[in-house]
Formats: C-alpha cells, structure tokens, sequence
C-alpha cells in the first residue's frame, strides 16, 4: 500500500462534449505544500471539486483516492479535507460566528484558540452578516476556516482574491509558520503565482484538462533562464536548451529559455533566473510542451 | 455521522425565516382580525391559517435541499449526513410551527372576540372540528398539524431534491403536470376522484388519530425516494464545473 495523499489515476470528466479532465493521473505525497496553476478553463476548480467529493467523475473514468481511500460518502476521509473555495455558499443572513460555530463542529483536528487568533489576525468582526463581508473579507474568512480546521488535506482555490497586500502577506506568513509546526496537505491553486511561489514545495501544472507537469518548485525555477547579450553569444550560450522565446532590443537579443542544466554566463552573454510565472505562461504555450515533450523533458 | 454539527446549521438557516415569516404572519392575522371585528359581529375564524404554515414548511423543505446542501457538502459534509440532518429537523421545525399555528389561534380567536364584543365561541369552533370529531383537543389539534407539515415538508423535501439534481427537467414536469392535472380536474369524474383522495388524506369520522397515521405513511415514501437523488447531487452549481 502506497502512502500517498492523493492518488488520481485516469480521471476523466466530460461537461458535454467538453473534456474538462481528460484521462488525468496524479499522486501527491502527503505534508508538502503544493501550487495548483493553470489557465483558468484549464481544469483546476473540476479537479479540486471531484478530489474533495463534491463533484463526479464520468462513470467508470477514473480512480481517485484521498489517504488511500475513495472520497465519496467516505466520512472519515471526508473529515479530513478542508476545501476553501473562491465563494462561498454560506447564506447571506448567518453571522461569522454563526458560521464558524458550525464548521468547527465538521472537522475534528479545528483548533478554537488558532481560530481566535487568526479572526484577529485578518481583522474579521465576527458580528457581521455575511452578506455585510467584503470580498477580501469573504476571503479570509475562508483562510480562517481553511487554517483552523487543521485538516490533513487543506485546499485554498484562488484565497488571495479581494485581500488587500498586508493581509495577503499575512496569509503567507502565517501558513509557512503553521506548516512548519503541524504539517499537513496544502493545495493552493492561485493565478498570483510569482507572489505565493515561495510557498511551494511542488507545482502541478494543468492546461486543457491534462496534466501538464509535476515538479519541485526550486528545481524548476533553476530551469528558466533570460540570456541576453550579443546574438551570437547569446546562442551559443543557449546551445542544448529550448528556446521558449526572443525579443531584440536594437542589437541585442534576449532569449527565454528552458534547460535541465545550470547556465553559466559567458562574455557577450549574461544570464538571469527566469519567474516562476514567466517560465508557466511559456510552459502552456502548445508549441513550447510539443518540444519538451519531442526532447523528453516533460512527459 | 457528525449531525450535531449540520443540525446546528439547519437550526441556524431556519430561525431567521421563521421569524420573518411569523412575524409578518402574526401581524397579518392580527390586521384581518381587527378589520373582521369591525365589520361584523361574529368571532374571527382562523382555521385557515394552517395554509400560512404549509406554506413555509413546503417553501422551506424545497429550498433545504438546494441551497444547505450545497453549502454542507462544500464543508466536507457526506450526502447522507446531510440527508438524515435535513430529514430529522423536519420533525422539530414541524412540531414548532405545530405550536406556533395553535399559539396564533388562541391569540387570533381571543383578540377578534374581545374586539368585537362577543362570546368567544373558543377552541370547538376555531379548530377545524369538520375534519374529525375529536379536533377540539389541544393535543389531537397539534398532533395533526404536526403529521400535515411533515408530509408536506417530505414533499417538498423531495421537490426540492428533484430540483437540485435535475433543476430544468423537474421545472418541466411540475408545469407540465400541473397543467394536465387542473386540465383534468374538469373532467367530473376524476374531480370527485382527487376529492375523495383528499377527504380519505385529511377527514375522519371517527378520530383524527387516523389522519395522522395517513399523513406519516404518506411522509415516508417521499423521504426515501429523496434519498437517492440527494446522494448524486454535487456541490457545482454551474455546468462548468467553476463554483
């Protein structure tokens, strides 16, 4: 028996005639923190919504197991997971706490004093309807919820949207400090990817449907790099490397490019890290996989 | 099965609609009471009003399914938990207004028959006693009341279900069948059909025990054809599969 946290094997979900899972497998080791990207209409939200139950797979397409045993009607699994989603369905009417004293009674592992300090932490006045909350305040109530319930496999889709940059900044302190002293599954799937990427530990990366590339964070980062310099320099230093892109500027040229191996700079050629969010938006390009792929570098 | 949690949600959903609906309720029934009182000398009768409550029950069950149960499952809440939560609170929310509509007829009854000066003709007259003779007992009243909501709540709780699942396809057979039955319904033969389904569903000539046991075996059914449909809903609201 495997010890994964999350095992997908060959999902499929179909909308129509559209495939928003296509045959995707997926095995996510447990106590690491993960960055879900991709486009939106890539798959994500589908993808989360089937791991955490809410949604089916088509029939008979697709296994997907969660601590080694299928989600749906699975209450002790279910107890576990702790999905923060970009909106909630809570009724405009309930009160913060009306809300919070219910959801803490859904999760075993939630912790009351982590939640009282975290109300304080992201300025959340629990007397409030929720229809009165902000959209940064919708948010971190979900961040509240999500890091107080202390769940083994906590999911945040998009839990950044509406915060303003202090509570942001708070959030990824916050969540690093909590990881490190109860680890646990995080799942953040997020369009601000050159903010939260120091979060990462892993990055999944999906596009259509399909997965498009698992790695480490850091060891992927250390893959992108801008060249720039003289033109012939400048591709002689490229020489082994995809080329992902290249713009001139006058007689120079910067190429963007993806290589297994480190780059030194050479004269004539300097070399800088590519972002996290640079090296995603090549990464999707259809071309740019098709060559990964034609190289055997990705899958 | 942590239904103490999703009772506590279903409490919380609940009170705020049943205090606007009482309280609209409430002044309602006072107002017509009031303008009865003083256009005629007759008590105020206000067996009628177990229509209000129906009403909420029924609105109440159908929206249950739809709008909590999205909520809940969102919130890692298994199908069947939420199921057995929903269809428990079926019971003390109908048993509440159960009490509320008897609380409402004392009121009622008393205020019209001080308005307008007249005997109050109490209980016998205001509790619906045409449809079983022992009616006039306080306890008799609230036991059929109670059985009346919960099998209209159990329809409405599989309405609501229904729409959940297949929200368009159920808008359709409702209208679709609502327009063939009241097409129907002037035919004479299935017109004295349907009300002879409705005296055997809601009088007794003999004691309104029977009603109750009527009203209950009627409420099972449509709970555990609930069941099912309430086990393939999803927590998606578009077809997208985006929240």
């Amino acid at each position: 028996m495997n010890n994964y946290a999350i095992e997908i094997k060959g999902l499929t979900k179909t909308y129509g005639s559209h495939k928003a899972i296509d045959n995707m497998s997926l095995s996510l080791e447990p106590n690491k923190i993960y960055g879900l990207l991709g486009r939106n209409g890539a798959g994500k939200t589908t993808l989360l919504n089937i791991l955490t139950g809410r949604l089916f797979a088509d029939a008979g397409k697709g296994n997907v197991k969660v601590f080694g045993s299928p989600v749906y009607e699975n209450v002790d699994i279910l107890k576990q997971i702790c999905y923060v989603e970009e909106k909630g369905f809570y009724s405009g009417v309930l009160k913060v706490s009306d809300i919070l004293s219910v959801v803490r009674g859904l999760y075993p592992t939630w912790d009351m004093e982590y939640e009282k300090r975290l109300l304080l932490l992201f300025e959340l006045d629990t007397r409030k309807q929720y229809r009165q909350l902000s959209r940064g305040m919708e948010s971190s109530l979900g961040l509240v919820i999500g890091l107080a319930s202390r769940a083994p496999l906590t999911i945040f889709d998009e839990p950044s949207l509406g915060l303003d940059a202090v509570i942001r900044e708070r959030f990824y302190s916050e969540i690093i400090e909590d990881f490190t002293e109860n680890p646990r599954t995080v799942i953040i799937s997020t369009h601000l990817i050159d903010e939260v990427n120091s979060l990462f530990e892993e990055v999944v990366i999906v596009n259509d449907g399909k997965l498009l590339l698992k790695a480490d964070c850091a060891e992927l980062k250390s893959k992108g790099f801008y060249l720039s310099g003289r033109e012939e320099a400048v591709r002689k230093a490229a020489e082994g490397a995809v080329v992902l892109s290249e713009e001139r500027f006058g007689g120079s040229l910067t190429l963007s490019v993806y290589s297994e191996k480190e780059i030194a700079p050479t004269e004539g050629a300097e070399v800088q890290p590519m972002s996290l969010q640079k090296l995603f938006v090549e990464l999707i390009n259809p071309m740019i996989h098709e060559q990964l792929v034609k190289g055997g570098i990705v899958k | 099965m942590r239904i103490k949690p999703l009772m506590k949600y279903n409490l919380i959903t609940a009170r705020f609609a049943v205090i606007v609906f009482y309280s609209c309720f409430m002044v309602g029934t006072v107002i017509s009471n009031v303008t009865i009182a003083a256009t005629s000398p007759s008590t105020p009768h206000n067996t009628v009003s177990i229509v209000g409550f129906l009403f909420f029950v029924v609105v109440y069950n159908l929206t249950a399914p739809q709008k909590s149960s999205r909520m809940l499952i969102a919130r890692s809440a298994s199908r069947k938990e939420i199921f057995v939560s929903q269809i428990l609170f079926m019971l003390p929310l109908s048993a509440f207004m159960a009490v509320l509509q008897i609380i409402t007829l004392y009121a009622a009854g008393l205020l019209g028959s001080t308005l307008s000066r007249t005997e109050w003709t109490g209980l016998r007259f205001d509790l619906q006693t045409a449809i079983a003779p022992d009616m006039d007992n306080v306890l008799v009243f609230f036991a059929v009341s109670f059985s009346v909501f919960v099998c209209f709540s159990a329809i409405g709780y599989f309405v609501g279900a229904c729409i959940s699942r297949w929200k368009w396809i159920t808008y359709s057979v409702l209208i679709v069948g609502s327009l063939v039955f009241f097409s129907c319904l002037l035919i004479p033969d299935f017109f004295t059909a349907v009300w002879e389904a409705i005296k055997f569903m809601l009088f007794d000539d003999d004691t309104a025990w029977f009603i109750v046991l009527k009203q209950l075996a009627l409420a099972v059914p449509f709970v555990l054809a609930a069941f099912p449909i309430i086990r393939r809903i999803t927590a998606v609201s578009s077809s997208t599969g985006s929240n």
